[in-house]
């Protein structure tokens, strides 16, 4: 078969597919990770049996067995049951209590790395003093403060104080590194051509300088939401946020410590779970850290 | 001046550091006509780059304008004064010398051509439509494609090239080149500066091109600007000022410039080394390093004075200099 081209054709190319990325691997581990625990959540009623607060108070402390897979505990509740049901509270102030400082940490950040020179001093050394709070001694006071509250739209009682606080916390580190990278994409020559070319300072702020600086912040964002699961367990063991009763995996770690020596799979199993949501946010981070570097 | 009108005029430009600091640009006049390409040459320092930034109020945060007027023709209203910043977007473009850091990488070619006047309120697709225009003006190959492509999947010159259509989109009759060849290797820079002087002839551009390399100036320039340490000590079109120059130190700029005709000669080298802004000789800047150099060199400033059509040179060794008096 022959063809002719003519002038000004096109050379058919044969499709490539598409070349593997530095960074797809660790993405792809992550994000199965991540979404078998977002499956787990939304189909938690179809993947477990009954409520998380049902008792079966003749089985206390039962080994795994084909009715209670990972035994039930001291109250005689399914543990397999209140570990999927705990998905939905961490994993929902966990990304909550990211999302919102991710947001409001990155507009200060983009207003300071703009802004004059006062302002700039003036976020900064705010920053500077929430980065000094003693971080669990301010949560147990602020939660002791506002107290859980009733809920506050779909969010249950004792969340609302939770995310607040990790709002205050946590916007700071999204504010310093969009400033930073503000700063950096500032002086970059397109940013100076596009103000050459008499664009308005809002469309150089939204079309070159935001687009090239929120990177490191959106790979930061998926730590930060491991980082938070971590938090709120951690506060949840010792007894501070998430109120008792509520199936939550360090209120599950804490509840199990007693019977250690006996029912080890009581801490372990949720215990596992922490840190597996954590990795899977971890290399989803890592992941697309890859892939803006390469 | 010459016959035809200027595009735009600067007059007495003088760049400090800071409040009465260091000098760093003293006292440029220049002007360039339309279609015309002036070329301002000189060493890292001179103050050429200085001397066309200030054109678009494009200085480093620690300089400031002390002197100087600059003024603009614009269509039917003859030449104005402005101030830089109303010139950005507004008749006056600039092209750089890194086409890599010139791109938002997050934009796509066509997004990034089109983006001046979707900026200016253009419709999405009349400016889609003008960007592919320009990139096939600039002579980028299969338009279409390339208007989807990112920064990152072209070459420096490919770059180079839609840096140059960005230029154009804003519809400019002075485009600002700082060094935009010099980080591109000798073939593509070639044929960067054959797309210059195309689109001078054609779009009757007036060009400001600045370049330490003397090759690159004689190659595209009409005219020519010589300047050193913060001054200019020559001025003319470029052929007389290459054939004949009329400052040691532009003879000595064109002596050290490898020759590829004629038998080879030893390269010559200017001795000593440019002096540090601020702490400038006395009398002319040149004299230590000048072979030349008689006592009178070293007493005053030679200013830049008229030494026939369009010449001028701030010497006052022109005797020994023609007379060919070498070191």
């Amino acid at each position: 078969m022959t063809a002719t081209l003519k002038a000004g054709e096109e050379v058919p190319r044969t499709r490539q597919p598409r070349r593997r990325r530095r960074g797809d691997g660790k993405l792809a581990v992550g994000a199965v990770i991540v979404g078998l625990f977002v499956l787990a959540a939304i189909f938690a009623p179809l993947i477990t049996s009954g409520h998380p607060a049902d008792q079966d108070l003749l089985n206390r402390l039962a080994p795994p067995s084909q009715a209670h897979i990972l035994g039930t505990d001291q109250l005689g509740r399914d543990e397999w049951t209140r570990l999927v049901h705990a998905i939905r509270i961490d994993l929902r102030v966990a990304a909550l209590g990211s999302l919102i400082p991710a947001i409001l940490g990155s507009l200060i950040g983009i207003v300071a790395g703009l802004g004059n020179h006062w302002l700039d001093a003036a976020i900064m050394r705010t920053s500077d003093i929430v980065v000094s709070l003693p971080l669990f001694v301010f949560f147990i006071a602020l939660v002791g403060l506002l107290g859980p509250g009733t809920g506050f739209l779909f969010l249950d009682p004792g969340e609302l104080p939770l995310i607040i606080g990790f709002t205050v916390i946590s916007w700071v580190v999204y504010a310093r590194l969009l400033r930073s990278e503000v700063r950096r994409v500032r002086s970059m020559d397109y940013v100076r051509a596009a103000r050459l070319g008499g664009l308005p300072r809002w469309r150089v702020i939204t079309w070159h300088i935001v687009p090239n600086a929120i990177g490191q912040s959106i790979v930061y964002f998926f730590v930060d939401v491991g980082l938070a699961v971590v938090a709120i367990s951690t506060l949840s063991f010792l007894g501070v946020g998430i109120p008792i009763g509520t199936p939550e995996w360090g209120s599950m770690i804490q509840a199990g410590r007693n019977v250690i020596q006996t029912n080890w799979w009581l801490i372990a199993a949720p215990g596992a779970a922490i840190a597996l949501i954590g990795m899977g946010l971890a290399l989803i981070g890592d992941g697309l850290d890859d892939r803006i570097k390469s | 001046m010459t016959g035809t009108e200027a595009v735009i005029e600067i007059a007495n430009l003088s760049i400090a550091a800071g409040q009465g600091g260091v000098t760093l640009v003293d006292d440029v006049s220049l002007h360039v006509d339309a279609g015309e390409c002036l070329g301002i040459v000189g060493e890292s320092g001179s103050g050429k780059s200085l001397t066309l930034r200030s054109v678009l109020g494009l200085l480093p945060p620690a300089l400031h304008q002390t002197r100087g007027t600059m003024r603009f023709q614009r269509e039917n209203e003859g030449l104005h004064s402005v101030g830089p910043r109303e010139l950005r977007g507004r008749g006056v473009s600039m092209i750089f010398q890194e086409p890599m850091s010139s791109l938002n990488p997050t934009m796509r070619i066509g997004d990034l051509v089109a983006a001046g006047q979707r900026a200016r309120g253009m419709s999405r697709r009349a400016a889609a439509g003008q960007a592919l225009r320009l990139l096939a003006e600039v002579g980028v190959p299969h338009p279409e494609q390339r208007a989807r492509a990112w920064p990152h999947q072209l070459s420096g010159g490919l770059r180079q090239r839609v840096m140059i259509a960005m230029a154009l989109s804003v519809e400019p009759t002075l485009l600002l080149c700082d060094e935009p060849t010099t980080a591109l290797d000798t073939t593509v820079q070639d044929q960067i500066l054959t797309l210059v002087e195309r689109l001078r002839i054609e779009r009757g551009l007036a060009l400001i091109f600045v370049s330490h390399d003397l090759s690159v100036i004689s190659r595209i320039a009409n005219r020519t600007a010589v300047m050193y340490a913060g001054r200019v000590i020559e001025q003319g079109p470029t052929h007389a000022l290459v054939d004949n120059p009329r400052h040691p130190y532009t003879r000595a700029l064109i002596e050290s410039m490898p020759q590829l005709h004629g038998p080879p000669t030893r390269l010559r080298t200017i001795s000593g080394s440019p002096p540090t802004a601020g702490r400038l000789p006395a009398g002319c800047r040149f004299a230590p390093r000048c072979p030349l150099a008689a006592d009178a060199c070293h007493e005053a400033d030679p200013p830049l004075l008229s030494i026939g059509p369009h010449r001028s040179t701030a010497c006052f060794r022109q005797t020994a200099l023609n007379a060919g008096e070498q070191p």
